[in-house]
């Protein structure tokens, strides 16, 4: 699923994918060609909390 | 009591028989929502002594600077950890309720003129039908049976948090 985020550099909308952006992807703004990513530090925490998610639907779902 | 009495007094009201399988499906849905919650809480906020604060994960922007001779500056910017898992509440979309019911019983409400048998003042009791079957010859078992068909799905975060992740997301500021 694709989420967008705002520039932080022009404001305008910078379309992500969290699953990537955790992997360690990087996305571009399509305004003023900037480029985000996320910090090798929060990579841990992001993923733990995505996964994490990710089971508690599996699990809500076979209730 | 007669077995017919006791027969009638087992059966529910029809407007409790028909609610029954929405209620217990709303009850569900609450139930999913509070764990929702609770996971939201415990994964992407720190509790303090009297409030609770959201948990950042730092992102780096590389500023595409237009002219050749100066260099792409990196910088850095955090966001709460909330704003980037891609969060919706898993609910009960869609709930069908099939079964056959009997009406047990019609007996006029408790009005102030009891000779008044309006039939909008009709009490009606039901069940949920059951049906004979015949896998033995000698024993014949009455099983009632409801068909409940419950689908699940996602529906985006309640709007009043999602304008403050907003507010989060229009307010970053970068950090060299």
């Amino acid at each position: 699923m694709n989420q967008t985020l705002q520039c932080p550099n022009c404001n305008s909308e910078i379309v992500f994918n969290a699953q990537a952006l955790i992997a360690g992807a990087a996305f571009g703004c399509t305004n003023c060609q900037s480029q985000i990513r996320m910090s090798p530090s929060s990579m841990n925490q992001a993923k733990k909390v995505y996964d994490k998610f990710t089971d508690l639907k599996k699990k809500i779902a076979q209730k | 009591m007669s077995d017919q009495e006791q027969y009638n007094h087992k059966a529910a009201l029809i407007e409790d028989l028909l609610a029954a399988p929405f209620i217990a499906a709303a009850n569900a849905n609450s139930k999913m929502a509070q764990e929702q919650v609770k996971f939201l809480m415990e994964t992407c906020f720190d509790a303090k002594e009297d409030s609770f604060s959201p948990k950042m994960v730092s992102l780096t922007i590389r500023k595409n600077n237009q002219s050749d001779t100066e260099p792409n500056e990196l910088l850095t910017f955090e966001l709460p950890l909330i704003t980037i898992i891609p969060f919706n509440s898993l609910c009960v979309k869609d709930i069908n309720v099939k079964f056959d019911m009997e009406i047990v019983s019609m007996a006029p409400k408790h009005m102030a003129d009891p000779n008044e048998t309006d039939k909008k003042n009709m009490e009606m009791r039901g069940s949920v039908a059951a049906s004979k079957s015949d896998d033995s010859p000698t024993q014949k078992r009455h099983q009632s049976k409801m068909h409940v068909e419950i689908t699940g799905g996602t529906i985006p975060l309640p709007v009043g948090l999602t304008t403050i992740l907003k507010f989060y997301s229009n307010n970053i500021q970068l950090k060299s």
